[in-house]
């Protein structure tokens, strides 16, 4: 046998064997994308129940309708230099010391937001608020960063001192 | 053997073990971190923004288990060639990637270690050319034992 089939080979046999166990451990889940029951952002069914990933688009929509809440899970310094419109700082650490029931109407779609790419403290809240009996919870997505580079409008709040 | 391949040969020993444990450990590491999520690990990819989300999930799902096991190949030594070939095109994908994602200016955590992922960046980057050169000294090191071998 040759060296360069020999590396060939062996590289097949370890490759396949990890093709092999990965969908023996994850039978459940192949499944479930091949029903389609999860969704784009891949957290919404089997992590975050009873929350849904919206896109940029979804979110300038529900801007322009009543009864819509938007929530910044940023910090206060990240929020006060630019906010989405109307949006309610609810800084995911401080989460047990500001909110309190009747700070959001139970009957208001919620969409919450952090600073997008990597972020998961919009996540993290909306859970919280899930557990907190707020039925109608999203999240979006791209986040803050999405957000002002799509050009959607943009709120800055100035500090108390200034 | 001539005196200069002999020295050669005993430097390569404790050089090889260190460059085998290094490479193994790290992808072990990685492996294990990355297996029992692969939902997290999934949006992670998706992060980069440069796959669809049907190859985000299907390397979410076998990407951890190929680390793990090339990372137990280089380690116990078997199928070491194959182990040591895919370590290389592994970090070599993980560069291009790596790269790709800093010139674009996106702003995005690796994904490489589960929740202790580091921000892609230059260090990252810096860490991944580490490990490709380790893992093709490996592989050219096997080739030569096995073509020493063979004759």
């Amino acid at each position: 046998m040759t060296n360069g089939s020999r590396i060939f080979r062996e590289a097949v046999i370890i490759g396949g064997l990890a093709v092999f166990i990965a969908c023996l451990t994850n039978f459940k889940l192949i499944i479930q994308w091949f029903q389609g029951n999860i969704s784009p952002g891949f957290l919404e069914t089997a992590t975050s129940p009873g929350i849904t990933f919206i896109s940029l688009d979804e979110a300038a929509d529900l801007l322009t309708q009543e009864g819509t809440c938007f929530i910044d899970s940023r910090s206060p310094s990240l929020y006060q230099a630019g906010h989405i419109p109307g949006a309610l700082n609810l800084p995911y650490e401080d989460f047990e010391k500001i909110f309190h029931p009747g700070l959001i109407p139970t009957s208001q779609n919620i969409v919450v937001y952090c600073e997008g790419g990597d972020c998961l403290s919009s996540v993290a809240l909306a859970q919280k608020l899930v557990e907190h009996g707020y039925p109608k919870i999203r999240v979006i997505l791209e986040g803050w960063q999405g957000w002002q580079t799509a050009g959607l409008p943009v709120e800055v709040s100035h500090s108390e001192e200034k | 053997m001539k005196p200069k391949q002999l020295l050669l040969s005993q430097l390569n020993l404790p050089l090889e073990t260190l460059a085998r444990l290094t490479v193994g450990g790290v992808l072990i590491w990685s492996g294990l971190t990355k297996i029992g999520h692969p939902l997290e690990f999934a949006r992670a990819i998706l992060n980069y923004r440069l796959f669809p989300e049907s190859l985000a999930l299907l390397g979410a799902i076998v990407l951890p288990w190929l680390e793990l096991l090339i990372g137990l190949g280089l380690i116990t030594r078997i199928f070491r060639q194959g182990a040591s070939f895919l370590a290389v095109c592994l970090f070599g994908g993980f560069i291009v990637i790596i790269t790709i994602t800093i010139f674009r200016g996106i702003n995005t955590e690796c994904g490489c270690f589960g929740s202790l992922s580091r921000q892609v960046g230059l260090p990252l980057l810096i860490g991944d050319i580490f490990l490709w050169i380790t893992s093709l000294y490996l592989f050219l090191l096997y080739q030569k034992k096995s073509g020493l071998a063979s004759h």
